[in-house]
C-alpha cells in the first residue's frame, strides 16, 4: 500500500514538474523583447486606422498626445513614440498602435497588433489567444481613461472646484 | 524514521520548491503615478535622465525628446527585466518640471521601489550641474 502512495506520489510530482519546465517556443514578440525592440517598426497610419477610434473635441494636439503618454505608460511598456507622425506602440495585452490624429477635432485610433503572438519559427501558429471582444473592452477602457485624463482640468472643470 | 514519514517530508519539500516555480505576477490593476517635480529645465532633467541611463548600464527603448519620453530596461537586483517609462513635462513660466515614472516588467508593473533608485540618481546628477 505504501509503496503504491510512494509511487503516485512520485509521479503527481514528476507531472508537476514537468509542468514548470520552461517552453522554448518564442512569438515575435518574445524576439523583440530578446533584442530591446531593436529595428522595430511602428505600423502605417493607414493599419492603424482600422482599429477602433475616438473622437476628442475642445482639446488641441498637445493635450490629447500629452494624456495619451500618461495614459499608456500607466498601462504598458512604451516602445516606439513619434510626436511628428504622431504614433506610438505599447506593449500591453495585447499589444497596441496608436496613432493620435491632428485636425480641428483631434482623433484617438487604436489597433492591436495580435501578429506580435505569431511564433518566429511557424507563422501560422500564436502563442497567446487573441481575443475580439476582450480587445475591445481594453480598447474602450483605454479611451475612457484617455477622455478624463484629457478632460479632468478642462472640460469639467467643476472636478476642481473645492479640491 | 519510517518509509511513510520520510514520503511525506520528501513530498512537502518538492511541493514548496514546485510553489516557487511560480512566476510573481503583480496582482494590482489600480494606476500607480510616480512623479517628482524639480526646479531645473526641461533639457537640463532631459540630459539628467539619459545620465540616469548611462550609469545603471540601461537599455534606451525608445526616446522622443519632443514628446518628452524615455523608455529604457535595466536589470533589477533580483535580475528581472524592467522596463522604466520615463515622462517629463515642463511648464515654462515656472521653471518646474515635473518627471514621471512608472516601472514595469512583461507581466505588469515593478513594485520594489525602483523609482527611488531612480530618483536618488536623478537629483544626483543634478546636483553636478
Amino acid at each position: 500500500m505504501r509503496r503504491t502512495i510512494l509511487i503516485l506520489a512520485i509521479l503527481f510530482i514528476s507531472s508537476l514538474f514537468f509542468g514548470c519546465a520552461p517552453k522554448i517556443v518564442k512569438s515575435e514578440l518574445d524576439q523583440l523583447f530578446e533584442k530591446n525592440f531593436e529595428g522595430f517598426e511602428i505600423p502605417e497610419v493607414g493599419w492603424i486606422k482600422g482599429g477602433e477610434s475616438r473622437s476628442f473635441p475642445y482639446a488641441t494636439f498637445d493635450e490629447v498626445w500629452d494624456a495619451t503618454i500618461l495614459v499608456l505608460m500607466q498601462q504598458g511598456i512604451i516602445v516606439r513614440s513619434s510626436k511628428d507622425t504622431g504614433r506610438i506602440v505599447t506593449i500591453t495585452k495585447p499589444p497596441i498602435a496608436i496613432f493620435v490624429e491632428r485636425g480641428e477635432v483631434v482623433a484617438v485610433y487604436l489597433n492591436w497588433m495580435e501578429h506580435l503572438y505569431k511564433r518566429g519559427d511557424k507563422p501560422e501558429v500564436v502563442t497567446a489567444q487573441f481575443k475580439l471582444n476582450a480587445a475591445r473592452k481594453m480598447a474602450k477602457d483605454f479611451f475612457d481613461k484617455l477622455a478624463t485624463q484629457v478632460y479632468a482640468g478642462e472640460k469639467w472643470k467643476w472636478l476642481r472646484i473645492g479640491s | 524514521m519510517r518509509i511513510f514519514d520520510k514520503t511525506l517530508f520528501s513530498v512537502i519539500v518538492i511541493v514548496l520548491i514546485v510553489m516557487g516555480c511560480a512566476p510573481n505576477i503583480p496582482k494590482s490593476d489600480y494606476p500607480l503615478e510616480i512623479k517628482r517635480s524639480f526646479h531645473a529645465s526641461f533639457d537640463n532633467i532631459w540630459d539628467s535622465v539619459l545620465e540616469v541611463v548611462k550609469t545603471s548600464k540601461g537599455t534606451i527603448i525608445t526616446k522622443d525628446k519632443s514628446s518628452g519620453l524615455i523608455v529604457y530596461s535595466i536589470n533589477s537586483k533580483s535580475k528581472s527585466q524592467v522596463y522604466m517609462n520615463v515622462y517629463l513635462k515642463n511648464h515654462p513660466t515656472t521653471n518646474i518640471t515635473v518627471v514621471y515614472l512608472t516601472p514595469r516588467v512583461r507581466t505588469g508593473y515593478y513594485l520594489k521601489e525602483i523609482d527611488k533608485d531612480f530618483f536618488a540618481a536623478l537629483e544626483r546628477n543634478l546636483g553636478r550641474r
